[in-house]
């Protein structure tokens, strides 16, 4: 136990120092960032001092080049005599000199942090390291290379972990996106097929790689034969619009399937057919609007259909209303739609309201759905305890303990959405229904609502009379930033320590499950993987706790040791189709595709509605 | 196992084409996230490695390439989107011969043409290849098709001009170099493929490796399926050299710090692998003089050379390593 808490604090203050020292050297020594100092003393200045003048630019590159080139004296600083002859001497002097120079030895280890983090699927921990005087064109590159190498290193797609591992990198150096050059990342997939399809079609690339290449040869058309380039290269690129043509079809074929996602896209259509771009813009544009103002149009609710902001919508959907530029202009028939700007955001927080609300209301009784009951056989336990359940809370819509056991058994049928509204009611009906606080904490955690779940947990906190007087140490809070949620976690992570602490030699399991959850959240599979152990021995037949601890071991890639906390889990609830469905995504990285088959047809029979698992089961094509 | 520190982290190892004991190793400073680069040519010796030259560029370098016609030169890919080409008659530290500027983003990867011997090509995160000849001052072409940054361009063995290039957007394709449309498009992996190489004895054959962590075997005239698949690293592939002596022999480096010896013809293609690097190890070759003399060179910032030395006889099958099998998914996440 005593080594548990160990880890946990420890963890916690550890990493910074690695940095520290080197966060001082910077300040302290505002040299250029990676200007190696093998050059010695002369270059070396100049480049120092050259970063200083283009601190506030753009690197300049040209500017840089000519200094490089002009520098006569760099050729003098390396002896090129020693260097030819004794290249092993050189060596040696570069080695020793390559020791210290403005910490680059602390910024190599912070980016093998960072590519090891990533590589292990571990947060980079939070520290700033101050201003590195990195220019804008050092950011971009950093910016887009990194973002290119952690896809190199991560297989699965969790684009969760993505965001939060590159934030934390950009924040730690300073990175911010409104002054990165190029706003399209080299990372983003579709980027760039805008420019892709218009020079396949339009074909203005190759056109001025034909001029450029015809420039060169007319130029110089001696010099043509001498570089042996063939003669049909020379005239290739006219008779390849053919070919191009030709090759389109095949092509295309490719491209749709690329492109499958976005259905229609008419500006793309305009460069392929020769229509009016302009025209097209406004119909990509009006496409996108109305898909988006599509859904909100078919809210059913009786007082949002009448508000204004659902007129307006609905004129946005139809195209009696557009957007222009940062204004909604109405074309001829359409009357004025609201008054003044208040009404606009009053509408909107009635909205906002209604829809919270409708979470709450618009649970479906499984129990009403007559297709289900005629598919219900007997045999099927997990689903009459939850009709069970639906009848307790429809005689007493009152009972929180029915209402949170409702969305317990939803949960543990892999219903995170169902489960969300039960629970949210249970809370609603009664404020100091703890044990539906963290339930409701779990839910939101495997949502992804990282946010929602972090107030939960602070909530239950607040609510629980052994632990409401802890106070959060720092409430300092910066609105709108990315670090933001961070700074909630890392506070609500400390006030649920300081809840451990006062039970050192018995463990709330509460508080345990809460760090647990944190800790995942954090990506900090190790000390979560404690907190659960240490939750378990007070409460050793808790099968959701065993579960919770198959799944953070299964997240930190040691699927063999979660498979124990999952027989585990189903020895107590043989039905807990949760954990059955996660033992079998344990069984696929371990390659055990027969048990994994079986396990998830398992998990169908006790609960054919669970049609995630199919997917699970579909992913195997040969 | 002889070593040599490069101080950068290395990116790219490449036997000399006529030499058999020159070797050029591209490398970058901090991982090629940021930082200059330098391009290093060393001179394996009987017990050690020496420097025999080093040139520094602005950026660093993703990938170098020997001139198949001229003994003396050298080309290197760099992260600013410039192509340097080196005369290693020149003493250290000098300036490259030339610097071609026409990539808009990073250069990742640079072949000289094996048959056409006046011709290299690149490719780059900017979603372009290039061909270029060292003595044009611009391009001679570009090739534009892939969707997403083109970390692999590699001349065939064989033919004065196909190659093939392989894509963050997860296609391998195959180019006619007098043709600006791509021959043939092979959805390679599930995952963005950052290598491949020809069979020198096989043109048809073409390797590919990718952030799944497997190895596919592709036979270009039968683009639907792989013919085989290599298993066995834990991370990311990141480079791949078929054997110049051997048609069934390849090796490749990966995210795991390991080197993988493959041999195909035996049931358990895995012959042997290594672990003596401490990073991801990112550069890899065979040297065509020497059968079975290797290099490496890896982020830990040392290039490695030894000798397979015999094989070890063909083994009787128990696992079963390559071909076929199930492909792996991308497992979901469990939910707690």
């Amino acid at each position: 136990m005593g080594s548990m808490f160990r880890d946990l604090m420890e963890g916690d203050c550890g990493a910074p120092n690695a940095v520290g020292s080197f966060v001082q050297q910077f300040t302290t020594d505002k040299t250029g960032l990676y200007h190696d100092k093998w050059e010695a003393n002369g270059l070396e200045n100049q480049l120092r001092n050259l970063h200083l003048d283009n601190h506030q630019h753009d690197f300049n590159q040209n500017h840089f080049d000519q200094i490089f080139d002009e520098t006569e004296d760099f050729n003098g600083m390396i002896d090129k005599n020693i260097m030819r002859d004794h290249p092993q001497h050189m060596l040696h002097q570069q080695g020793v000199e390559h020791k210290h120079p403005f910490g680059q030895g602390e910024l190599q280890q912070f980016f093998k942090d960072f590519l090891l983090s990533s590589q292990n699927h571990h947060l980079l921990p939070p520290i700033p390291l101050g201003d590195l005087g990195l220019s804008v064109g050092d950011k971009t590159k950093i910016k887009n290379r990194s973002e290119v190498m952690f896809r190199h290193l991560n297989e699965h797609k969790d684009q969760n972990f993505e965001f939060d591992q590159l934030n934390r990198l950009f924040d730690a150096l300073g990175i911010f996106e409104s002054e990165i050059i190029n706003a399209p990342p080299t990372g983003e997939m579709d980027n760039g097929d805008w420019l892709d399809e218009y020079s396949r079609f339009d074909g203005p690339h190759q056109t001025s790689t034909t001029s450029t290449f015809q420039r060169f040869h007319q130029d110089e058309p001696w010099e043509h034969e001498q570089l042996g380039i063939p003669k049909d290269l020379v005239d290739e690129d006219e008779e390849n619009y053919g070919d191009a043509w030709d090759n389109a079809a095949y092509e295309q074929e490719y491209d749709d399937a690329w492109d499958e996602e976005e259905d229609f896209n008419p500006f793309e259509q305009a460069w392929r057919d020769g229509d009016d771009v302009d025209a097209a813009w406004d119909e990509t544009a009006r496409q996108k609007l109305s898909d988006i103002t599509e859904s909100i149009t078919r809210i059913n609710d009786p007082k949002l259909k009448n508000s204004n902001f659902m007129k307006l919508m609905k004129q946005l959907n139809t195209g009696e209303a557009s957007i222009v530029g940062n204004q909604v202009v109405h074309n001829e028939t359409s009357e004025d739609v609201y008054d003044d700007e208040y009404d606009m955001v009053h509408d909107y927080q009635a909205f906002n309201e209604t829809v919270d609300q409708d979470r709450l209301r618009e649970y479906q009784f499984l129990g009403d759905d007559e297709n289900f009951l005629l598919n219900q056989n007997d045999t099927d336990g997990m689903n009459n305890e939850i009709i069970d359940l639906e009848a307790q809370v429809k005689n007493n819509p009152q009972n929180s303990q029915a209402w949170m056991k409702l969305g317990i058994a939803h949960a543990e049928n892999d219903k995170d959405q169902q489960a969300i509204q039960c629970l949210l009611k249970a809370i609603q009906v009664d404020n100091n229904n703890l044990t539906a606080r963290i339930a409701l904490a779990v839910s939101y955690t495997n949502d992804s609502k990282r946010e929602k779940a972090l107030s939960t947990l602070e909530e239950w906190l607040k609510s629980h009379p052994g632990y409401s007087h802890i106070q959060p140490s720092n409430v300092e809070h910066v609105d709108q930033d990315f670090m933001d949620t961070w700074r909630k976690h890392s506070m609500i992570s400390e006030m649920f320590l300081e809840a451990a602490r006062l039970r050192p030699n018995s463990p709330d399991h509460e508080v345990q499950t809460a760090l647990g959850l944190l800790y995942n959240m954090s990506y900090e599979y190790d000390k979560a993987v404690d907190c659960f152990q240490a939750a378990l021995q007070s409460n050793p037949r808790d099968y959701q706790l065993w579960n919770k601890l198959g799944a953070t071991l299964a997240n930190s890639n040691r699927s063999q040791e979660a498979l124990g906390a999952y027989f585990h889990a189903l020895e107590e609830k043989p039905s807990y189709v949760r954990a059955r469905s996660n033992l079998g995504i344990s069984y696929l990285s371990l390659n055990m595709y027969n048990e994994a088959a079986t396990t998830f047809l398992g998990a169908l029979a006790i609960h054919p509605e669970a049609v995630h698992i199919w997917d699970n089961l579909t992913m195997y094509q040969w | 196992m002889k070593r040599f520190r490069t101080h950068f982290n290395g990116y790219s190892v490449e036997f000399s084409p006529f030499e058999e004991n020159k070797l050029a190793c591209a490398t970058s400073q901090h991982f090629g996230i940021i930082g200059n680069g330098r391009q290093y040519v060393l001179d394996v010796m009987d017990r050690d490695i020496a420097m025999f030259r080093v040139y520094d560029t602005r950026d660093g370098l993703y990938d170098c390439t020997w001139s198949e016609e001229n003994e003396c030169h050298l080309a290197s890919a760099s992260g600013d989107g410039s192509i340097k080409i080196w005369d290693t008659q020149a003493p250290s530290g000098e300036r490259p011969i030339r610097s071609y500027e026409e990539h808009t983003k990073e250069v990742y990867a640079i072949d000289w043409n094996l048959v056409n011997k006046d011709c290299f090509v690149t490719g780059s995160w900017d979603h372009s290849i290039k061909l270029w000849n060292p003595r044009a001052d611009r391009s001679m072409r570009t090739f534009r098709e892939h969707r997403y940054c083109i970390y692999s361009t590699v001349w065939s063995p064989r033919s004065p001009h196909l190659f093939a290039s392989v894509s963050g957007d997860t296609t391998l394709k195959i180019w006619d170099q007098r043709h600006s449309q791509s021959v043939n498009t092979i959805k390679a992996h599930d995952n963005e493929v950052l290598t491949c190489d020809w069979n020198k004895y096989n043109e048809s054959e073409i390797v590919t490796g990718s952030v799944d962590k497997t190895i596919r075997i592709w036979d270009i005239r039968f683009p639907d399926r792989p013919t085989a698949i290599l298993r066995g690293h834990t991370y990311a592939v990141r480079r791949l050299k078929c054997s110049p002596h051997s048609p069934s022999m390849l090796a490749s480096s990966s995210y795991d710090m390991s080197v993988i010896i493959w041999d195909r013809a035996r049931d358990d293609p895995m012959v042997a692998k290594m672990d003596h690097h401490t990073e991801f190890v990112v550069g890899l070759d065979w040297n065509m003089f020497i059968d079975g003399q290797m290099a490496s060179c890896s982020w830990d910032e040392h290039v490695c050379v030894w000798n397979l030395g015999r094989m070890p006889p063909p083994s009787h099958n128990f696992g079963g390593g390559g071909g076929g099998g199930m492909q792996q998914p991308p497992p979901p996440q469990p939910h707690r």
